[in-house]
């Protein structure tokens, strides 16, 4: 199954008030979170999805993908720690098989950002934001 | 600008810790015009409310929040033996000791953070969006947590 095979066969995930999709917009991946991050245990649903995914970017040779968070609303830190695992399995593998990850935010939402500094300071060469 | 204050006595539920971070987030935007503050002000209470409902050992949580001048200040209190109570002190004072790049930076090589330890990340977030302003107490066997959120007053 080759990559867009993988993504258009992707099930969304559901919490119960935030969503994880992945699409491919203008010919580059694109995850998209949005909607309110603040359940109890995140991880549960949503860092196998990210693990699934991560693991088909690699055996595709993907070099780059978007993260759209401009509609995401809320995350709390166990929420930002799950993209932190995804972002630490990246960064802990050879060069190779890494690939880059550029954050789309909404510029009016300074929250957005400041959640996310983090992950922009784990991995400053991987990791960027563009609103 | 007058001082304001909110308080509040809730059961650990965790049904509620929406609905009090949203509430806070419009008083402190209301009150101080200051939308990165009261997203800040909210974020710290969503925070210390979930580790809260976490530990609170089925006992009452008191959730305060409290205007003056330009400042919010969160203050969040619930049951805790005093064993944790140390425990929990010693984390927030590393968590204020030093600049959230180092901390984050600190944390990210410790095994323990990724497998099983507990609030970290949130105490770093929480240090990093009050200027590392958190107060702990403890008194008549609660843990209280007191975080300052600076507030530039836009009106």
């Amino acid at each position: 199954m080759n990559i867009s095979d993988t993504i258009r066969s992707f099930n969304d995930v559901s919490g119960e008030s935030f969503t994880l999709s992945c699409s491919i917009v203008d010919d580059r991946i694109c995850l998209k979170l949005a909607g309110k991050v603040d359940i109890q245990n995140p991880d549960e649903l949503l860092l196998p999805a990210l693990l699934k995914l991560d693991k088909d970017f690699v055996e595709s040779k993907v070099h780059e993908i978007g993260f759209n968070i401009k509609e995401l609303e809320f995350i709390n830190s166990s929420g930002i720690k799950v993209i932190l695992q995804l972002v630490m399995g990246i960064l802990n593998r050879h060069g190779d098989q890494q690939y880059k990850i550029i954050f789309y935010h909404n510029p009016e939402s300074k929250y957005q950002k400041k959640s996310f500094n983090a992950i922009s300071f784990l991995a400053p060469a991987l990791i960027s934001f563009v609103p | 600008m007058t001082s304001e204050i909110i308080k509040l006595s809730i059961s650990p539920e965790w049904e509620y810790i929406r609905s009090i971070r949203e509430f806070i987030n419009v008083f402190v935007f209301i009150k101080s015009g200051n939308k990165e503050g009261a997203d800040d002000a909210a974020f710290i209470v969503n925070e210390l409310l979930e580790n809260a409902v976490k530990n609170s050992d089925n006992k009452k949580i008191r959730v305060e929040c409290r205007i003056e001048d330009d400042i919010a200040e969160i203050k969040v209190s619930n049951r805790i033996n005093k064993e944790n109570y140390t425990t929990l002190k010693n984390k927030i004072q590393r968590a204020c000791t030093q600049n959230a790049e180092k901390l984050y930076c600190e944390k990210f090589s410790e095994e323990s953070f990724w497998e099983n330890e507990k609030g970290a990340m949130g105490l770093v977030m929480i240090n990093e969006r009050c200027e590392g302003k958190i107060h702990i107490n403890y008194k008549d066997l609660s843990i209280i947590i007191a975080c300052t959120v600076p507030l530039k007053v836009l009106q």
